[in-house]
């Protein structure tokens, strides 16, 4: 991301980076913003999504002050009869001081390496689990049918045609189980909420850890 | 009891109504049959029949606080008894506010913000941003990922480099997008996919 940001200013480029789910808010990726690890300065940020801790619908778009200046005294064509609507501005500003109450990033940093611990065992123990990434609270964990070809499960097209992924087999298994997990062609994304305790994360991974034998039982 | 006085909404007609009049997102309508969720509390939702689900993806990556809040929570109840709405032409107190708490999280030179009501509507506002900054320059390529997710939207769906973009072209989106491989493609433990 420096290079990229290196590139983008050598040739008076606009880099805009989308946090809209990496928005730290409080530590999901262990920074407030995904390119504060890099120290980047991009030239548009924009974020939602935990801005409210999604109690209202919010999004932003932070521009640099070179851009925020142009439009001092050029016509800024845009906007919405809900922009900078009173419930939003108040749960938003009212989620950031609760993210910097209860100290947040910093659990986040913590909770997401024992997180990270957990789901490391999990590729371990199953040959179906072909990569486990994870930043802060926010981890990613991918099946495969082959570890050596990395032929996937599951295409785009089956989830458009509506087939069924081995991934929403696994996540229906952990819902009987009383745990919800975001899916997608071949990967789970493990992003609680902040204040979860590592109790919980154990339940988590130990649903994780049944529902993964399905995938198991089909690995080439 | 529903949420209107008088009515009662047990789980077979929120399902059934809500499938004959309301759209599901990203999905064939025919098939889908929506859970159909009753409250939450700090990391668990519960079903209408009263069933808790640990929450291990806080939602669609939104819900960082949890559910139930009360601070949150009591902050809109604030808000919306004092002054539910009003036009963003005019100011009120938590706008300030919000400006003033945006300020000392985000990074240090972004200094003017925008406020959509979804994240499609952020990176609207930026395309419309940056095509308005570089309208004497001529300058109208936007450079996105493939493997990436920006919206819904005219706009956003075409920066979005995933397979919910296909669907959206040729027939509607903008002009001026190209797309790049992410980073790590050669890492990926699957063989990578272009859609």
């Amino acid at each position: 991301m420096e290079r990229v940001r290196e590139i983008t200013e050598e040739n008076d480029v606009i880099m805009v980076t989308d946090e809209v789910m990496s928005g730290g808010w409080g530590g999901r990726t262990g920074e407030w913003f995904a390119v504060d690890h890099w120290n980047i300065k991009p030239d548009i940020l924009t974020t939602a999504k935990g801005i409210t801790s999604a109690y209202f619908p919010l999004s932003l778009t932070a521009t640099d002050r070179r851009i925020s200046e142009y439009f001092e005294d050029h016509y800024f064509a845009h906007g919405h009869t809900y922009e900078a609507h009173p419930v939003g501005m108040a749960a938003a500003t009212a989620a950031i001081r609760e993210y910097k109450r209860l100290n947040l990033i910093e659990r986040a940093r913590e909770m997401g390496k024992y997180l990270s611990g957990r789901l490391e065992e999990l590729r371990e123990r199953h040959p179906s689990v072909g990569d486990v990434r994870s930043i802060g609270l926010f981890a990613a964990v991918e099946i495969v049918r082959n570890r050596e070809t990395r032929e996937p499960f599951n295409t785009y097209r089956d989830k458009v045609e509506g087939r069924p992924l081995m991934t929403d087999r696994i996540a229906s298994e952990m819902m009987k189980k009383g745990v919800y997990v975001n899916t997608w062609v071949s990967h789970f994304v493990i992003a609680p909420p902040l204040i979860i305790t590592k109790e919980e994360i154990d339940a988590g991974v130990s649903a994780m850890d049944d529902a993964l034998r399905l995938a198991d039982s089909e690995v080439k | 009891m529903g949420a209107i006085q008088g009515s009662t909404y047990d789980r077979e007609r929120v399902s059934r109504v809500t499938k004959e009049h309301t759209y599901g997102t990203w999905r064939k309508q025919g098939p889908w049959n929506p859970l159909v969720v009753e409250r939450a509390e700090g990391v668990y939702f519960y079903d209408k029949d009263g069933k808790a689900y640990l929450d291990f993806s806080s939602q669609l990556m939104c819900s960082n606080l949890g559910h139930s809040n009360s601070n949150v929570i009591e902050a809109m109840h604030r808000q919306a008894e004092k002054l539910a709405y009003i036009q963003p032409s005019y100011t009120i107190d938590a706008r300030a506010e919000l400006a003033e708490e945006l300020s000392s999280v985000l990074p240090g030179n972004l200094d003017r913000f925008f406020f959509g009501t979804s994240g499609t509507e952020a990176n609207e506002a930026a395309v419309k941003i940056i095509r308005m900054y570089n309208s004497s320059s001529g300058k109208v390529k936007i450079i996105s990922m493939y493997n990436s997710y920006h919206g819904s939207t005219a706009a956003s769906i075409s920066l979005t480099g995933d397979f919910r973009r296909i669907q959206a072209e040729p027939d509607f989106g903008i002009n001026g997008v190209v797309h790049a491989p992410p980073p790590l493609l050669l890492q990926v433990p699957v063989r990578p996919e272009i859609p």
